[in-house]
């Protein structure tokens, strides 16, 4: 068994490297031949003759041997990445589904309200999927969000996380730099006035992958009843197993990039009463 | 385990901005007082901390709750925020407008 193995990989490394050593001698060959100065035309006719073989097998052996062929082989990698590419977008498709759904169980599924799916990659959320009804909340927005923003950063730290924001627009941008991390003149970019906010830690057997989040512009709509329920819920189970094990595959994920952003530690003031 | 056995940790902004000639520092220091006063009757609130924030008119409140179901906290802390108000203004006899701008509760 082994010694047909053997002969396999002796095949394969012969008809991967036949036409490339051929060239190679074909050339180190041709070389010598350029010594032999004013004999080469007759002591030396054998090297030339030698050298011309050499060349000659290299094509035959490219021609013959190395199949697929490099243009087979690009077109054959331009079709996996786009079958890949059309599988990612299914998994995102599934997700948004699920998302939809528990949206629905939830209560906070009106035209104020979204509902979105963070995994935790390299020291930042990336988002996985998003639904709403309202098709101007439904933007993937930045697509990624350091560790210790929102939310989802408050959620990621204490595994839920309920908020409530300002009313007025201008109180709104300014707590949002102020208090949850955004960096000076993000907050006014974003699209949805979020009043209140849920937000849950996905975890699976005692490991943490994300988090989710339902927003509403309407003020305690997303409240600690919206995670009750989705503790509730058979779906939400399903989304966490999900999120854990296809996340990497989805096309947000596979394209994040690297950032280095930590939460920071909050001083202590809380006196025992 | 359930919501009974969790402690959460409650952060309320009292916006007071709407009282142009306030002290914040002074009113802190009130409420804290007040505040210690109301917390005697809620076995459930375990902690809490009182942050003024001069530059934005607001003083910002902690409350760790124990043994209570996090869907009753809002709640509580609503009655003890307005209780602890009404202390101040019985007591100075000058009634000072809180906004509630903003909260957040996790668990600790």
């Amino acid at each position: 068994m082994r010694v047909a193995e053997s002969l396999v990989w002796l095949w394969r490394a012969c008809k991967g490297w036949a036409s490339q050593t051929a060239a190679t001698l074909a050339t180190v060959v041709a070389l010598i031949w350029g010594g032999f100065g004013a004999t080469q035309w007759t002591e030396g006719i054998w090297v030339f003759w030698t050298a011309v073989i050499l060349g000659f097998l290299s094509l035959v052996f490219q021609i013959a041997l190395q199949r697929p062929t490099y243009m087979d082989l690009s077109r054959r990698e331009e079709k996996a990445g786009q079958e890949s590419a059309d599988k990612s977008e299914a998994i995102e498709r599934s997700l948004t589904v699920l998302i939809r759904y528990l949206a629905d169980h939830c209560s906070l599924a009106a035209n104020s309200d979204r509902v979105s799916v963070y995994y935790h990659h390299d020291k930042q959320f990336v988002m996985l999927a998003r639904w709403s009804q309202n098709p101007n909340f439904n933007s993937p927005g930045r697509g990624t969000y350091p560790v210790g923003q929102g939310a989802i950063g408050d959620a990621w730290d204490a595994s839920s996380a309920v908020a409530e924001l300002p009313g007025s627009r201008a109180r709104w941008n300014q707590s949002l730099e102020k208090n949850h991390g955004f960096p000076q003149g993000t907050a006014a970019t974003i699209t949805m006035h979020s009043q209140s906010i849920a937000a849950q830690r996905i975890a699976i057997n005692g490991a943490a992958a994300g988090v989710i989040v339902f927003e509403s512009t309407i003020k305690q709509r997303a409240s600690q009843d919206t995670l009750d329920a989705l503790d509730d819920s058979k779906l939400y189970a399903a989304l966490c197993e999900l999120v854990a094990t296809v996340a990497m595959l989805t096309p947000r994920v596979q394209e994040a990039a690297r950032e280095d952003a930590q939460s920071e530690p909050r001083p202590n003031l809380w006196r025992e009463v | 385990m359930s919501d009974m056995d969790k402690r959460f940790e409650l952060t309320v902004s009292l916006s007071f901005a709407d009282n142009p000639n306030l002290r914040v520092l002074q009113l802190a220091h009130q409420l804290e007082e007040s505040l210690q006063q109301v917390l005697k009757e809620y076995g459930a609130i375990t902690a809490y901390f009182v942050a003024p924030q001069e530059a934005e008119a607001e003083i910002e409140v902690g409350l760790r709750f124990e043994g209570i179901g996090a869907k009753y906290i809002r709640e509580m802390a609503d009655e003890v925020l307005k209780k602890s108000m009404d202390r101040i203004a019985s007591s100075s006899g000058s009634v000072f407008e809180a906004t509630r701008e903003e909260s957040t509760l996790i668990p600790a």
